[in-house]
């Protein structure tokens, strides 16, 4: 699913703050330069920027406000790291207005950073469900859900695909030219009593004959799951039942491609200024990381059958 | 059955065509547990989980691994195994009830043997309480709550209602 020229742009979201897409991002991209890649590190974090500080680089010396506000361009903020074949494009963590930046503004700089050279670039995005974040994560070619084995992350995710899904349906329509149309029936869609999601987009596609179209639309959102900090053999489980979920309740196909363990050692290198991957690279959670870079470019998923032997969910 | 059918089975259990029993079993208790009660990771879903919805799901979990049990196990023919009535049910986890419970689920011992690495005579005499052929008490209890877990039934019931048949025995063999 590489752009033509063999260049592929991978997307971490999931909605929650602090489920580790940073810490995947940096190391996932590590991990992808060891394999002879040419890999660009991408802070879309706008408003929380701090990608820098996973690669043991104190202050950037150069950053995305000087994109933004100087006009310099991107590929003269590049920052190497002390890591063979990574670069990185630090965050703009000078502006204060970074929140609010301007809509165009934001899709110049996406425009910008697709035409950069690498081979991977990953774009570590920042939490909640906005919709310059959705829409970043959807220009993505691949698409990461980061998440955590506890309540909240999982809700968060779920309404970050659904935000996911709502835009490419609304996208879908306004390309046929009926984006007012399905508008009116999202207004009103308590009057009709189309108490979910799925419920509002099968209703409105019926109503155009639209079925196809939108069931190919999801299809192609197919994005990966990473549980990480998992604390017990059970969390793991996480990955399945939300793949589970997405593929029964809202016809996503996501693919499971790993889970890491809870470390402390991880925070502990990030405050020495150290990148972890480099810092401990025999710890379990380094082998981690490794095992999921390998999935991902493999395409290997998490099977349950060798998962579940001893592991099962607590009856 | 057909070609599409049976594909249509797999998906359903979320499994590649092709699977083999044991991870069909696998999927099937996954599925109908995760689909059956509340967890914390269904219910942040719970807006798009109708109970009618949810009941056609379980439904359908069910009827993929009947169909598929009986076509990988050549003149199964039987029942699916359902926990939710037959394994409840079991008034005392004793040898006989772990041999019933593995035999209704069309598991042979040496399957047992490979999966959980517990070899193949004691699951033997497990099963047939030959409590003198038996390890010393701490392995025996490693070994049934790994062969529990691969039953998927209670394991803490399981070691705690078969060791009170050791031990009676054990005070037995004092006397």
């Amino acid at each position: 699913m590489a752009n033509g020229n063999g260049k592929t742009v991978i997307a971490f979201g999931g909605g929650k703050g602090g489920t580790g897409k940073s810490f995947l991002t940096s190391n996932m991209g590590i991990c992808l330069a060891r394999r002879g890649k040419k890999v660009l590190l991408v802070d879309a974090d706008f408003g929380g920027a701090n990608l820098h500080s996973f690669l043991g680089i104190r202050t950037p010396d150069r950053c995305l406000t000087d994109f933004f506000e100087n006009k310099i361009s991107l590929d003269q903020l590049i920052t190497p790291t002390i890591c063979k074949g990574v670069g990185v494009l630090s965050g703009d963590f000078r502006s204060y207005t970074a929140g609010v930046l301007n809509h165009n503004l934001k899709l110049k700089f996406f425009r910008h950073v697709q035409k950069l050279e690498a081979d991977y670039i990953l774009l570590d995005l920042g939490a909640g469900s906005h919709h310059n974040t959705v829409d970043t994560f959807l220009t993505a070619d691949k698409k990461i859900l980061v998440i955590n084995p506890d309540r909240i992350s999982i809700e968060n995710m779920y309404h970050f695909v659904k935000t996911c899904l709502i835009r490419e349906v609304v996208k879908l329509f306004t390309n046929m030219g009926r984006k007012e149309d399905f508008l009116a029936i999202y207004s009103s869609r308590e009057q009709l009593s189309l108490v979910n999601l799925r419920e509002l987009i099968d209703y409105s596609a019926e109503q155009f004959g639209m079925q196809d179209l939108v069931a190919d639309a999801f299809r192609h959102f197919s994005p990966y799951i990473i549980v990480n900090k998992i604390r017990r053999d059970k969390d793991m489980m996480v990955g399945f039942s939300s793949r589970s979920i997405l593929r029964k309740y809202l016809g996503i196909h996501a693919q499971y491609i790993g889970f890491l363990g809870y470390d402390d050692h991880i925070c502990d290198s990030i405050n020495r200024g150290k990148i972890f991957i480099h810092d401990f690279p025999t710890l379990h959670s380094a082998e981690e990381v490794k095992q999921i870079t390998e999935n991902f470019m493999e395409n290997r998923q998490i099977s349950l059958k060798t998962s579940i032997n001893g592991r099962k969910r607590t009856f | 059955m057909d070609e599409k059918e049976l594909s249509r089975h797999y998906e359903t259990l979320e499994l590649e065509p092709g699977a083999d029993l044991r991870a069909v079993r696998n999927a099937y208790y996954y599925l109908k547990d995760l689909y059956s009660q509340d967890s914390y990771d269904t219910v942040p879903v719970q807006e798009e989980f109708l109970d009618k919805k949810r009941g056609s799901i379980v439904k359908e979990i069910e009827e993929a691994y009947q169909a598929l049990v009986n076509y990988l196990v050549p003149g199964g023919g039987g029942q699916a195994p359902d926990d939710s009535t037959t394994f409840l049910q079991v008034e005392i986890f004793d040898g006989k009830a772990l041999r019933e419970i593995r035999e209704s689920q069309k598991i042979n011992l040496r399957e047992v043997s490979l999966a959980t690495h517990i070899s193949l005579e004691f699951l033997k005499y497990i099963e047939a309480e030959h409590f003198s052929g038996l390890p010393p008490e701490v392995y025996l209890k490693g070994y049934l709550k790994t062969y529990a877990e691969y039953l998927h039934v209670d394991s803490e019931r399981v070691v705690t209602e078969y060791m009170a048949r050791y031990d009676a025995w054990t005070r037995e063999g004092e006397q």
